[in-house]
C-alpha cells in the first residue's frame, strides 16, 4: 500500500513539473526584463510619477535624444527658433496616430503642456518661463494666455515672455499625452486603467500584476512602424541572484542593472552578451562646509586644505575598480562626461582626471598645515560619513567603496565613522536636516539633464534656499561667483556662451573642492544573444537611464533563432522550464531512493540486532 | 466588545508611535524631486493629511481602524486597505500550505525519532533537523533556485504566475510554490519535530505509559493511542506562536523568489514610509497574532480536560 501512495505520489509530482512547459503555442515574441525594484502603478501616472522609466517607452517626447545624448527629431519632425528666442515652432510629423487610431495632433501637445502646469506638482517646472500665478490650480500656476498656440494640427507654437535657454529642452523633451484618453481623468487622486491606457510610444502598458510583473504590448501605430517584439515584460526579481539565474535559465531576456561582482559568472555562459552604458548620475562626496557642525564643534572639512588632503589620502581609480569591478567611470568635475549640451561638450578640459593625485605625503602635509598634526597613535581627527543602504548610492559595491576609502583615510590618521542608514533615514540626515547639520561627509548623488544648468544649479549654488534644509546642495557650500555664473546660465541663450559658464563653474567647483567626485554611473547589462539590436549608450535623459530600454532602442530590438550556440534551454518564446531532462531526473530519483533505501535497512537491522 | 475595542486601541497606539518613532518621514521619499517647490511640496503633503498636527493623525487613524478606512498609500495611491488586500492571497498561498507541510512532516519526524530514541534514526532525524534550522532561510533558497531552476530548469525562478498565464491556474502555481514552500517548510521543522520528539520521549516515561504497556496493550497502540494525544499538547501551542515566525520568514522568502505577498509589501512599505500601508500590515499582523493565540488556548481547552475556561 506505501509503495503504491510513493508510486503515485512520484507521478502526480513529475507531472506537475511537466505541465505549463511543454505545447505551449510559442508564436509571441516576448522579452522579459529582470528588473529588482517593483513599479509602481503610479509611475504610469504623468501626473503623479516620480521616475520617468515606465511612461518612456509609451509616451515620446517632441524631440529626442541618441546615444551620444544629440538632440534627434522624435513626434516633431522639425522646429524652429526666432532669432530673439522668444519664438519655438514645432512641427509634428504626417500621420501621427494613438494606439486606440486617434489622431495624435498640436491639441495633444496643448493639452499636456496645461495639464501638468496645472495638477503636476512634480513636473509642472518644465514649462515654468511660459507660468503665470493661479491659485485655483492644483500646484498654483497655469500657462500664460495665448502663450502656447495651435495654428493648424502639426504645428505647436510657444511665446515666451523673455528668452530662457532651459525652455527647449525642458518643453520639447517631455512627454506628449493624449487629450481625448486623460480629459476629466483626476489623476491627483487616481491612476489610469491599463487595460484601456492609450499611448504613442513602441509600446502600451497593458497589464500589471502587483508585485510580479508590468506587461507592455507592442503598438501597431507607432509612428517608426510595429516593433518586432510583441511584448516586453518587465519582471520583478527581487534579488539580482535571482534575476542572474532567471537570465542564465532562460525565464527572462535581460537584466539591465547587473551588479559589476555577478559580471565574472554570467561572462562565462555562451548565449548572454554582456553591454555597459554611462547613464547621466553622477556620484559623489559631499563636505560639510559649515564652520561648526550642530553639536557645536569645529568641523575640520570646513578647510579647503584639509578636503584636498582627503582627496589625495584616497587612490580612487583602484578603489573604485575593486568595489565596482571595473564598470565606472572615474569622475572629475561636476558635469557628466557624456552630456553634452546640444552638441557641445560642456567637460571643462582643464580639470585632471582624477580630481587630485594620490600622494598621502602630500596629503599629512595639509593636515600639519592645516593645523590637524598626527597624535602618539598617528590619529589626526575623526570625522562622521553619512551613507544610505538603498537608492542610487546604496549596494554593496558602495559601502565596499567606502570601506576601503575609510582604510585609506585612516593610514593618514582620519578616522572614518561610517553611519549607514536606510534611504528615508539618511534622506532626513543628509537632505533634510537643518544646518549646520551633524555630520561631516556624506555619500550624495545626482542624475543630470541634457541642460548644464541642473548640475551647476542643484550640486553647488544656493538659490532659492537650495544649500538649506530640503536643498540639494547639502553640504551647504557657498560662493557669491558660482550663485551668480549660475544665474547668467539661466539668462544666456547662446550655446558657446552657456557651456563657457558652465565650464567655468565647473572649475571653481574643483579649485575649492566643493564636492569629491568620485564617478559617473555605469550600467552592465546582459541579454540572450536571440535578441538583438538593442542601442546601448545615453538614455533619453529626460526619461531617466535605461539606454538600451529606452523607446528608439526596443522598438527595433528583433528575436533571432536559437544557434547553436545558445544553450540547450533556449526556445524562441523565452518560457520558462523547456528544457526538462527526464534522464536527469530519473537518474537523481533512482540514487535518492537507492541512498535512503540503504540507510531505512541498516538502521533496521541494527535495531534488529540489538533486540 | 470593550475588551476587542481595548486591544485595538492599544495596538493601534503602540503601532503608530512605533512608526512614527523611526526617523526619516514619508517627504523624505516622496518629495525629492530637487525642483519641486516649496508650495508644491506642501501641496503633496497636504493631499495625504501629512500637513496635520501628529494627533490630529493619530485620531484620524484610530477612527480609521475601526472604521475600515486605512487611509490612502502614498504610493499606490489606492485605498491602502484594498492594496494589503490585493496581496493576502499570495501570502495565505505561500503561508498556508508551508504551515500544514511543516507541521505534519515536523510531527511525523518527532514521533519518528521518539519510538527509536537515542537509535541512529533518532539521531539522523535530529541532526536533519538541526541541519536545516541553522541553514538561513535566504541561502537555502538560493541553493534551491540554482539546483531547480538553473542547473535542472524544471521549476521557475521567480514569481506567482508565468509570464504566458493571465489569472490564476493550478498546476502553474503548484510549480510556482514548489521551490519557496520547500524552503520554508525545511528552515522550520525542527521547531515541530524536535519538540514533539522531546515531548513524546517525557510523555513515554509516564506511569500510565507504564501501566498501559504492562496492561499487555501493543506498543503500537500505546504509543499512538495514549501517548501520541498528550505529547502533542506543547505542538498545539507551537503552532500558534508560529503564525507569527512564519510571516517574517516568508519576508524572506518573498524576496528571494519574488513571491508578490505581505513580506515584501511590508519590507518596500517600511523603506518608503508609506504610513498607511505599514500600519495597515502592522495592524493586521497584530490581530493574526493575537486570533492564532486566542484560538491555540481555546484548542487546548478542548484537548486537554484539565484546562476549563470561564
Amino acid at each position: 500500500m506505501r509503495s503504491k501512495i510513493l508510486l503515485v505520489s512520484c507521478v502526480v509530482l513529475l507531472s506537475i513539473l511537466q505541465i505549463g512547459m511543454t505545447g505551449i503555442a510559442q508564436q509571441q515574441k516576448i522579452l522579459v526584463v529582470a528588473i529588482t525594484g517593483e513599479p509602481e502603478i503610479t509611475e504610469l501616472n504623468p501626473v503623479r510619477m516620480t521616475t520617468t522609466y515606465y511612461t518612456a517607452e509609451a509616451y515620446p517626447g517632441l524631440i529626442g535624444w541618441d546615444k551620444d545624448g544629440v538632440v534627434v527629431p522624435d513626434l516633431a519632425k522639425t522646429w524652429d527658433i526666432s532669432p530673439d528666442g522668444l519664438t519655438y515652432t514645432f512641427h509634428l510629423r504626417d500621420g501621427l496616430k494613438w494606439s486606440d487610431g486617434q489622431p495624435l495632433t498640436s491639441d495633444d501637445v496643448l493639452f499636456t503642456i496645461k495639464m501638468l502646469t496645472e495638477q503636476s506638482e512634480f513636473w509642472y517646472y518644465l514649462w515654468a518661463p511660459i507660468q503665470v500665478p493661479k491659485a485655483a490650480t492644483v500646484t498654483g500656476y497655469a500657462i500664460m494666455p495665448g502663450a502656447v498656440t495651435t495654428p493648424d494640427p502639426q504645428t505647436v507654437v510657444m511665446k515666451l515672455p523673455s528668452p530662457s535657454a532651459t525652455f527647449f529642452i525642458n518643453a520639447a523633451g517631455w512627454s506628449v499625452l493624449p487629450r481625448h484618453y486623460y480629459e476629466g481623468m483626476n489623476l491627483t487622486a487616481g491612476n489610469p486603467d491599463l487595460s484601456t491606457y492609450v499611448a504613442s510610444g513602441p509600446f502600451i502598458p497593458r497589464e500589471k500584476v502587483a508585485g510580479d510583473r508590468l506587461v507592455y504590448v507592442a503598438n501597431p501605430n507607432y509612428y517608426s512602424g510595429k516593433p518586432a517584439l510583441d511584448e516586453v515584460i518587465f519582471k520583478v526579481y527581487r534579488d539580482s541572484t535571482a534575476a542572474d539565474i532567471a537570465l542564465e535559465s532562460g525565464e527572462a531576456g535581460m537584466f539591465p542593472n547587473v551588479p559589476g561582482q555577478d559580471v565574472p559568472a554570467l561572462q562565462k555562459v555562451p548565449n548572454l552578451q554582456i553591454g555597459t552604458e554611462q547613464n547621466q548620475v553622477n556620484i559623489y562626496i559631499t563636505f560639510n562646509h559649515h564652520q561648526k557642525l550642530a553639536d557645536g564643534s569645529t568641523n575640520p572639512v570646513s578647510k579647503l586644505e584639509v578636503r584636498k588632503a582627503i582627496a589625495m589620502s584616497v587612490d580612487l581609480d583602484n578603489i573604485l575598480n575593486s568595489s565596482l569591478n571595473g564598470y565606472y567611470k572615474l569622475a572629475n568635475q561636476i558635469q557628466v562626461s557624456n552630456m553634452g549640451y546640444l552638441g557641445k561638450s560642456v567637460t571643462n578640459t582643464s580639470i585632471p582626471t582624477p580630481e587630485y593625485p594620490y600622494d598621502p605625503a602630500v596629503a599629512a602635509k595639509l593636515l600639519d598645515a592645516a593645523g590637524y598634526p598626527a597624535d602618539a597613535s598617528g590619529n589626526r581627527m575623526s570625522l562622521s560619513f553619512v551613507m544610505s543602504s538603498g537608492g542610487r548610492t546604496g549596494s554593496t559595491s558602495s559601502l565596499k567603496m567606502m570601506q576601503l576609502i575609510q582604510s585609506r583615510l585612516q593610514a593618514v590618521g582620519i578616522k572614518l565613522d561610517l553611519i549607514v542608514l536606510d534611504e528615508a533615514s539618511a534622506r532626513q540626515r543628509i537632505r533634510l536636516q537643518a544646518p549646520p547639520k551633524d555630520w561631516n561627509m556624506a555619500l550624495w548623488s545626482i542624475s543630470s539633464s541634457p541642460d548644464p544648468d541642473t548640475n551647476a544649479y542643484f550640486m553647488v549654488s544656493t538659490l532659492a534656499g537650495n544649500g538649506d534644509a530640503g536643498g540639494w546642495n547639502v553640504g551647504g557650500y557657498f560662493n557669491p561667483i558660482v550663485n551668480d555664473l549660475t544665474v547668467l546660465g539661466e539668462n544666456t541663450t547662446g550655446v558657446d556662451k552657456r557651456v563657457a559658464i558652465y565650464q567655468r563653474i565647473s572649475g571653481i567647483a574643483h579649485d575649492e573642492l566643493a564636492v569629491l567626485e568620485l564617478y559617473y554611473q555605469t550600467e552592465v547589462l546582459a541579454w540572450n544573444k536571440m535578441f538583438q539590436g538593442f542601442i546601448l549608450g545615453l538614455g533619453n535623459p529626460m526619461h531617466d537611464y535605461w539606454g538600451a530600454l529606452k523607446a528608439q532602442s526596443l522598438a527595433q530590438v528583433t528575436l533571432v533563432e536559437a544557434t547553436s550556440t545558445t544553450s540547450t534551454t533556449e526556445t524562441s518564446s523565452m518560457t520558462p522550464g523547456t528544457g526538462f531532462d527526464y534522464t536527469t531526473i530519473g537518474a537523481v530519483v533512482v540514487v535518492l531512493v537507492i541512498v535512503i533505501g540503504a540507510a531505512v535497512f541498516l538502521a533496521r537491522r541494527r535495531s534488529a540486532k540489538k533486540t | 466588545m470593550a475588551v476587542a475595542i481595548a486591544l485595538i486601541f492599544v495596538v493601534g497606539t503602540l503601532n503608530f508611535v512605533l512608526v512614527h518613532l523611526v526617523p526619516g518621514g514619508p517627504g523624505a521619499i516622496l518629495l525629492n524631486n530637487p525642483r519641486m517647490s516649496p508650495s508644491a511640496k506642501d501641496a503633496v503633503l497636504r493631499s495625504f493629511g501629512l500637513d496635520k498636527p501628529l494627533q490630529e493623525q493619530y485620531v484620524l487613524y484610530l477612527a480609521g481602524l475601526v472604521t475600515g478606512n486605512w487611509g490612502t498609500s502614498y504610493f499606490f495611491l489606492e485605498p491602502a486597505f484594498d492594496v494589503i488586500a490585493s496581496r493576502i492571497p499570495a501570502t495565505l498561498l505561500l503561508m498556508v500550505p508551508s504551515l500544514i507541510l511543516t507541521i505534519l512532516i515536523g510531527i511525523v519526524l518527532g514521533v519518528l525519532a521518539a519510538r527509536r530514541p537515542f537509535t541512529y534514526v533518532d539521531r539522523f532525524l535530529s541532526a536533519f533537523s538541526f541541519f536545516f534550522y541553522a541553514m538561513p532561510a535566504f541561502w537555502l533558497g538560493f541553493v534551491l533556485l540554482t539546483v531547480f531552476a538553473l542547473f535542472l530548469d524544471v521549476l521557475p525562478a521567480a514569481g506567482m504566475s508565468s509570464i504566458t498565464v493571465s489569472g490564476f491556474d493550478m498546476i502553474d502555481y503548484l510549480r510556482h510554490l514548489i521551490l519557496p514552500m520547500t524552503t520554508l517548510t525545511l528552515v522550520n521543522i525542527a521547531n515541530f519535530s524536535l519538540l514533539v520528539r522531546a515531548s513524546l520521549v517525557e510523555v513515554l516515561d509516564q506511569n500510565y505509559i507504564t501501566t498501559a504497556r504492562g496492561k499487555g496493550l501493543p506498543e503500537r497502540l500505546v504509543f499512538y493511542r495514549h501517548a501520541l494525544r498528550n505529547g502533542l499538547l506543547p505542538t498545539v501551542t507551537m503552532i500558534g506562536l508560529f503564525v507569527g515566525f512564519i510571516l517574517t520568514g516568508a519576508i524572506l522568502t518573498e524576496t528571494v523568489f519574488s513571491w508578490p505577498g505581505l513580506g515584501l509589501l511590508t519590507f518596500d512599505s517600511i523603506l518608503r514610509r508609506d504610513y498607511p500601508i505599514v500600519l495597515g500590515l502592522f495592524f493586521i499582523f497584530s490581530v493574526m497574532i493575537i486570533a492564532s493565540n486566542l484560538v491555540t488556548d481555546l484548542i487546548y481547552g478542548l484537548l486537554d480536560p484539565r484546562i476549563t475556561y470561564d
